[in-house]
């Protein structure tokens, strides 16, 4: 592997390192987060019910189901290009082991160009939807939150992906010529 | 070309691309953006491509399945299946084939917090089998109840497999869970009584362990209390309707981590690598469930799940047979396939033919985690037989797959009664709000 390989295999890792603890981030916010609007939901309950007047100010988290939403949009994107390094995406390997370890690689390139493709459609996509969001200004209902940078989160995380594929195409191809 | 024609290449180059090591959901992602712009325009498929893409990633039904594999990781992490386990062992451990029934029970109660088998597995078998190797169990009979139990996990809730069930049919994932309850606890009595069986016609397979005190025994009850608490919130909460699924489900995992941090039986690298392990299952289902839904955008315009439905129903068959042979193509394809992938490919073809049939759309999806059960422990790609075989290492590959064999025979069993009596499975759903 020359050193322009190793530097684009090193960023990347380091890319999708800190993309994937920045999903684990949202959904440990996700639980905090649904998690406080049940107790605040609980205490207008009570308050209600027995007429506590201490939990007078407190009121459930305004747009929870938003964040949440949003956040997940984080957590799933954020977390694909990590996966794509660490194998972590079910895909059944039964019949290419049985072949030799050239045409291993020979289905590996092809395969790592039709991602690459799909990656760079969604990222490429994403990024155009997310320019439409934008100048239509379209916002979430109750926080009125703009969707755009979400959207354009995708797109990031999608071109992550494609740098994963990318390094992993050429991995390959040398796997594939014998290298 | 007519447009069955279309999907139809579309289903074949689907399985010839599937055998080629690419992640599934990149598959199905591709080939149904592929397909899709072809039968319409490329315009409108990469339009698709970017809505579908955001819109189930930031679908709040899909927020449950990083929460609901949270709690199941934190379990695993905090120790919960020891103590199942040691609970167990106390009450049943002394009798002959014990050990293993016990093993069961630890399996249901972990399936109860954990949603998928192979968790429930792995964690088990680290747990289970070295105990029953320390009282000579034959290691055929000691792995196969492992990796058989292991599958209780996508049956008996929290499930992720009902949870992208749910979410593909639009069925309630709460009513899903509820459902699987009854067949759950069907399914380790028929284990259990394979085990007894067994142990009964060959005595030596599992001798007993050694005995217990009655005040053990009321004390080991202390283990299970933990896994009470968080099931019963969790179902609870949904079944009473105070939480929704994705409430419950952040319950669940605030209320394992609490317990664990009081408890100081998680560490910090322990609350990272649960963690880090949620964030990577979260998004392996998110991708395989992405890619099924652009793949079902494809299939819908080629209007063949509908065709299909329909000429089925037009069959000069009982509809028994029908579901026969839907329940024999899942048989044989989760011989190769993960379950998840396995439901993801055919649900938008075989739920439609399912509901034109007039079966429940809950019963349906019951009986098809049941039989995808029977994939996860079946040659070729047993997946739970791989993961026991992971971790125990000296047990011959073929010798847990011979354990194994009977406890199909009990999966088999269980998938019977569920089709003469489907009202095991939904009763406690027409129950619900």
């Amino acid at each position: 592997m020359g050193w322009k390989m190793k530097f684009l295999d090193a960023l990347t890792r380091k890319l999708a390192k800190w993309m994937y603890w920045t999903a684990g981030l949202a959904i440990v916010l996700m639980m905090l987060l649904t998690c406080a609007d049940i107790f605040l939901r609980l205490c207008v309950t009570l308050l209600h019910h027995y007429g506590w007047k201490f939990l007078g100010p407190l009121r459930p988290i305004p747009g929870t189901y938003e964040l949440v939403c949003y956040l997940g949009a984080v957590a799933a994107s954020f977390a694909m290009a990590h996966t794509s390094i660490e194998n972590g995406h079910v895909a059944v390997s039964l019949v290419v082991r049985l072949f030799p370890q050239r045409v291993q690689g020979i289905i590996a390139v092809f395969t790592d160009s039709l991602g690459f493709y799909l990656f760079c459609m969604i990222s490429w996509r994403s990024i155009l939807y997310a320019e439409d969001l934008k100048r239509s200004g379209e916002v979430s209902l109750t926080l009125q939150l703009p969707y755009y940078p979400f959207v354009y989160g995708v797109g990031f995380a999608a071109a992550a992906v494609c740098l994963v594929l990318l390094t992993d195409f050429f991995k390959n191809l040398n796997k594939a010529i014998g290298k | 070309m007519s447009l069955t024609t279309i999907a139809i290449i579309g289903l074949i180059t689907l399985v010839v691309l599937l055998f080629s090591n690419m992640p599934v959901g990149f598959v199905m992602g591709v080939l149904g953006f592929l397909g899709f712009s072809y039968v319409v325009n490329m315009h409108a498929g990469l339009n698709l491509l970017a809505r579908d893409v955001f819109e189930m990633f930031s679908s709040h039904g899909l927020t449950i399945i990083p929460l609901f594999v949270f709690m199941g990781q934190i379990a695993f992490h905090c120790g919960i299946s020891r103590r199942l386990y040691d609970s167990a062992y106390v009450l049943i451990g002394n009798r002959r084939g014990g050990l293993a029934m016990a093993t069961v029970a630890a399996c249901a109660g972990f399936s109860a917090i954990s949603g998928s088998t192979n968790a429930t597995a792995a964690t088990m078998a680290t747990v289970t089998i070295p105990e029953m190797k320390r009282y000579n169990y034959d290691m055929s009979l000691a792995t196969g109840t492992v990796a058989a139990a292991g599958s209780l996990g996508i049956l008996i809730p929290p499930s992720v497999i009902f949870i992208v069930y749910g979410i593909l049919t639009q069925q309630s994932i709460g009513k899903l869970f509820a459902a699987g309850i009854l067949p759950g606890i069907l399914l380790s009595i028929l284990f259990l009584l394979t085990i007894y069986l067994r142990v009964l016609k060959n005595p030596d397979l599992a001798p007993p362990g050694p005995k217990t005190s009655l005040r053990e025994k009321i004390r080991s009850f202390l283990g299970v209390f933990e896994t009470l608490l968080i099931f019963g919130l969790v179902m609870g909460g949904i079944f009473f309707g105070i939480f929704t699924p994705t409430e419950a489900a952040a319950a669940g995992a605030f209320l394992t981590l609490s317990l664990a941090v009081v408890r100081r039986q998680i560490s910090w690298q322990g609350f990272l690598k649960s963690l880090a392990d949620t964030t990577r299952i979260s998004c392996m289902v998110m991708v395989i469930v992405t890619g099924a839904v652009i793949f079902g955008h494809f299939m819908a315009v080629t209007r063949l799940p509908y065709n299909l439905a329909q000429w089925v129903s037009t069959l000069p068959l009982p509809n028994s047979a029908i579901m026969g042979i839907i329940i024999l193509v899942y048989l044989l394809g989760g011989c190769f396939m993960d379950a998840l992938a396995m439901i993801m490919l055919t649900i938008p073809i075989f739920y439609p033919v399912a509901v034109a049939l007039g079966f429940d759309p809950i019963w349906f999806g019951v009986v098809i985690v049941l039989i995808t059960e029977m994939g996860v422990i079946t040659p070729p790609v047993g997946v739970n037989v791989y993961v026991v075989y992971g971790v125990i290492e000296d047990v011959p590959l073929e010798t847990i797959f011979k354990g194994v064999f009977p406890m199909l025979l009990a999966l088999l069993v269980c998938n019977l009664i569920l089709l003469i009596f489907p009202q095991i499975a939904l009763f406690l759903p027409s129950l619900m709000r």
